[in-house]
């Protein structure tokens, strides 16, 4: 009677939901980046606008006072505001970067060891799991 | 009925909740193992074993220093000079290299006291491993071993939580130091080392 195959010890398909959670991420703090970005430029638009105000209210001080101060109030609250936003935004960021960087240095140590171990790639990874052959200089367009 | 769909949303929170309640301590668990491992590479080799080195040392450099005094002159009838301690070659920018000198000087010294020095090493050894756990070689190699294992065992745990988190559609992230091999492993497996 025919041995039974011993049970496989590793399950390289694995590597497939480390990439995953790398990939999301990388995605999020690319995302939380682009949050950043627009954050600051509407704080600076506030901030610009904040300035106008203020120019204004000095040059008109005696009429619409009550209405340039209400509306400088209303700026420099929003100011703080966003001023808050980004200071999130940028907690947020530091988390998530490291743990884009944990995630793929994670993925990259399981990836060695499946090499190592001979166990087959997915397909989906073969791409990324190809060693980075840089050519040397010059050696660009194919031999002549 | 909404009653009962909030019963089974709050009971799947209590269970996300003891679920990685019981990730954290898991990994607590490995830290603590891994710190255990660290100080068990640390811990000081018992006097005994101390002493046997400096027995060897000593044994190395007595001889060492009988060998490089050239006592064969001794024996010479025509021979000019008598034993001398030696001197390495003179460099231009440093001068004579007396570190031969000085080897031959220390063997010496454990040749003719080596007693004393024993005694008084052992009475500093035993000053500085007062109130530490010493181990020998074999002891070490043992309860590192074992310590690895119950850390193995541990990582397979966590890694089971996770794996069950996951499949309860919450996002958990791995330490980037764990081991591949257990992340890698077949369920079957890892029930296995989870034991």
């Amino acid at each position: 009677m025919p041995k039974p195959e011993p049970e496989p010890e590793f399950d390289a398909t694995r590597l497939l939901s480390l990439a995953k959670a790398r990939d999301t991420r990388r995605a999020y703090a690319r995302s939380l980046a682009e949050k950043y970005q627009t954050a600051r430029e509407e704080r600076q638009d506030v901030t610009r606008r904040l300035a106008l105000a203020r120019q204004n209210a000095d040059l008109h001080r005696h009429g619409f006072r009550a209405e340039s101060d209400a509306q400088i109030a209303l700026l420099e609250a929003q100011e703080r505001e966003l001023t808050s936003r980004l200071y999130e935004i940028q907690a947020e960021q530091d988390c998530i970067v490291g743990e884009a960087s944990e995630a793929a240095s994670l993925f990259k140590s399981c990836l060695d060891f499946a090499h190592g171990r001979g166990l087959p790639i997915p397909a989906q990874l073969v791409e990324q799991a190809k060693p980075r052959n840089f050519a040397p200089l010059g050696a660009v367009g194919g031999a002549a | 009925m909404i009653g009962g769909i909030l019963k089974s949303l709050g009971k799947a929170r209590t269970a996300t909740a003891e679920g990685l309640d019981a990730l954290d301590g898991l990994r607590e668990a490995i830290a603590q193992k891994r710190m255990e491992i660290t100080a068990l590479h640390r811990a000081p080799l018992p006097i005994a074993a101390a002493l046997a080195r400096f027995d060897a040392w000593a044994d190395q450099h007595a001889t060492v220093a009988i060998d490089s005094l050239g006592i064969d002159r001794l024996l010479d009838p025509s021979a000019m000079r008598g034993i001398e301690l030696p001197i390495g070659p003179i460099s231009a920018n440093a001068g004579p290299d007396t570190r031969p000198a000085v080897d031959a000087l220390l063997g010496l010294v454990l040749l003719v006291a080596r007693d004393q020095v024993r005694k008084t090493l052992a009475g500093q050894l035993s000053d500085l491993t007062a109130g530490k756990e010493t181990l020998t070689d074999a002891e070490r190699a043992r309860l590192i071993g074992e310590v690895e294992a119950q850390l193995r065992q541990a990582e397979a745990m966590e890694e089971t939580a996770v794996r069950s988190l996951e499949e309860s559609g919450v996002a958990v992230s791995r330490r980037a130091d764990a081991d591949p091999s257990i992340v890698l492993a077949t369920n079957s497996a890892l029930a296995r080392l989870a034991g």
